[in-house]
């Protein structure tokens, strides 16, 4: 019995040590191909933003990221990002921010399997998992990934992910949750624990389908729910406040490429259950849900000016709305803009933009140390990702 | 037990099984499963280099490995050209496979390494290849429509198969195929 036991054993040690090793062995003499098990990356965004107004420009650093990975094998992988936001930290100055983005250990088990431990993006629209400068057309991204999904929203966890046949793929996390001790008029924004000892006790469950029905086209499905993002909030006796606010975000978004055109739109809805009590408890009005939605367009020229040409030229534009609701007067605060512009790629990997920001109610802007109104803004931006 | 580890070798059999192996089936499954492979390899010289270099901006050289699909009579059916490509931090082994007549008959993803971009191995993006023998068609945004999310594993492959029609194309031309 016991003869038998340590040989079936040995035989399924033995199989598993051989599927670690399926390297190819006719890797091409190609330069390109020559990996290191460990890979430093990064991205980077450059911006001079002009408000037309009284209102003094920006020029800044919006973000310094740095990517570091190394492959244990090639199933089991350590992943992370390092940011520094505005340059730099001062005491006392306008905040800069360095913070670790995202790190965590990923088992890539096939295409349909695989798992990640550790500050993973939740998967909600396009933008937060997918943000490099040169994967968008403007210089700042949309509203709706700033203000209705708080990008870049990271929070520690564990997740599967991998593909349901050809057409569909899957993500599911169980992550820290939202903290409504930071929720605010305008929203769930600074609800992010961000793995910053973070409290485990109300956890939050993200999900997302990705279907890709036709080639070119893809669309997304995501949902976080979260039973109670006040479940830490403390009053001024240190005492535990006893209300209970479920939070639910979902989004929708889709991207459709079409030869030389690109289009994308994307639709999400924040609804914070039980807002009238949470207001009450934090003092401030919070609002009842914050929703929003664009719908973009670009085009590349290029082709039809410089037929071999490898570089993209991009005009694009792109109307967007975000919208809020505050339980206690029941108004609806919608804001609309219009973007305007164009991205030219010179090469992969860089990118150049120029746009222009339209709104009907007066963007409201920091520069030069004033907060003011703007009837538009005019941005020019550089970024790289690599 | 015995049903477990017998589960697991027949899985470790398969995910094992290397990329010569995954090679030929591929071939097969293009050309005929009767077929002869016949194996051997040409080298890549300093104009054949040059050439590759100036159509995608690689740097190739060395030994080649070449797989041809014969039938009895010695008739060519294809032939296979494996090569690996950088996808975004790791390899993606793939096969390109062309017919006598200089078209790509398919190109099939032969070890996808990377926990992203993997649509690349699916029908949906790899039928564009079929039918093409120009390498003008074969890029991304000309030719080849890459895939919402999945830009760099397209674009990738699309260099690939670039680089190994123009060689295909080259070695023809000066009768080494």
């Amino acid at each position: 019995m016991k003869i038998c036991f340590s040989f079936t054993l040995l035989v399924t040690l033995l199989c598993a040590a051989q599927t670690i090793h399926a390297q190819s062995t006719e890797a091409s003499r190609t330069e390109a191909t020559k990996t290191e098990a460990t890979r430093i990356g990064g991205y980077g965004e450059i911006s001079y933003t002009e408000p037309d107004g009284p209102i003094h420009g920006t020029l800044d650093i919006p973000r310094f990221v740095i990517f570091l990975s190394h492959q244990f094998s090639e199933q089991w992988s350590v992943k992370s990002e390092v940011e520094i936001e505005h340059v730099k930290v001062e005491p006392g100055a306008p905040s800069g921010e360095v913070a670790v983005e995202q790190v965590f250990v990923d088992y890539h088990h096939s295409n349909a399997f695989g798992m990640r431990g550790g500050l993973l993006l939740i998967p909600c629209g396009i933008i937060n998992q997918t943000h490099e400068p040169t994967t968008f057309m403007s210089v700042a991204r949309p509203h709706i990934d700033q203000e209705v999904i708080p990008s870049t929203w990271r929070e520690i966890g564990l997740g599967i992910y991998g593909d349901l046949g050809e057409l569909v793929k899957y993500q599911a996390n169980i992550t820290e949750g939202m903290n409504a001790a930071g929720f605010a008029s305008t929203g769930i924004y600074e609800g992010r624990q961000e793995g910053v000892r973070s409290d485990p006790n109300s956890p939050g469950l993200s999900a997302k389908l990705d279907f890709l029905p036709v080639l070119g086209l893809r669309i997304g499905a995501s949902i976080y729910y979260q039973t109670n993002t006040a479940s830490s909030l403390i009053d001024s006796t240190n005492q535990a406040i006893t209300i209970s606010s479920p939070l639910t975000v979902v989004a929708f978004d889709a991207r459709y490429d079409l030869g030389n055109a690109h289009f994308r739109a994307e639709y999400a809805l924040d609804n914070i259950g039980n807002a009238s009590d949470l207001s009450l408890v934090r003092g401030t009005t919070i609002p009842q849900s914050v929703s929003g939605e664009y719908i973009e367009g670009s085009y590349n020229l290029m082709p039809h000016l410089w037929e071999s040409s490898d570089v993209e030229l991009l005009p694009f534009v792109r109307y967007e709305m975000v919208s809020r609701k505050w339980s206690d007067l029941a108004v609806l605060k919608d804001q609309t803009w219009l973007i305007a512009g164009v991205a030219v790629k010179p090469i992969d990997g860089l990118i150049v933009k120029l746009d222009y920001e339209w709104s009907k109610e007066p963007i409201v802007f920091t520069g030069g140390g004033r907060t003011g109104s703007a009837k538009g803004l005019l941005g020019f931006g550089l970024g790289y990702a690599f | 037990m015995l049903i477990l580890s017998l589960i697991a070798a027949s899985y470790a059999v398969s995910a094992a099984q290397g990329v010569p192996e995954k090679a030929i089936s591929a071939m097969h499954r293009v050309f005929g499963e009767s077929l002869a492979i016949k194996i051997y390899s040409l080298v890549i010289d300093s104009t054949e280099a040059e050439a590759v270099y100036d159509v995608t901006g690689e740097k190739v050289s060395g030994r080649v490995i070449i797989r041809e699909a014969t039938d009895e009579q010695g008739t060519i059916a294809g032939y296979g050209i494996v090569d690996d490509v950088r996808g975004k931090e790791q390899p993606i082994t793939y096969i390109t496979m062309i017919k006598p007549d200089g078209a790509i008959a398919d190109v099939e993803v032969l070890v996808y390494r990377e926990s992203y971009g993997g649509e690349v191995q699916y029908e949906q993006f790899r039928k564009q290849f079929r039918g093409k023998s120009r390498v003008n068609d074969l890029h991304v945004g000309r030719g080849i429509q890459g895939i919402a999310g999945a830009t760099i594993s397209s674009k990738a492959i699309a260099n690939g198969a670039k680089k190994v029609l123009t060689l295909f194309q080259l070695w023809r031309r000066e009768g080494k195929l």
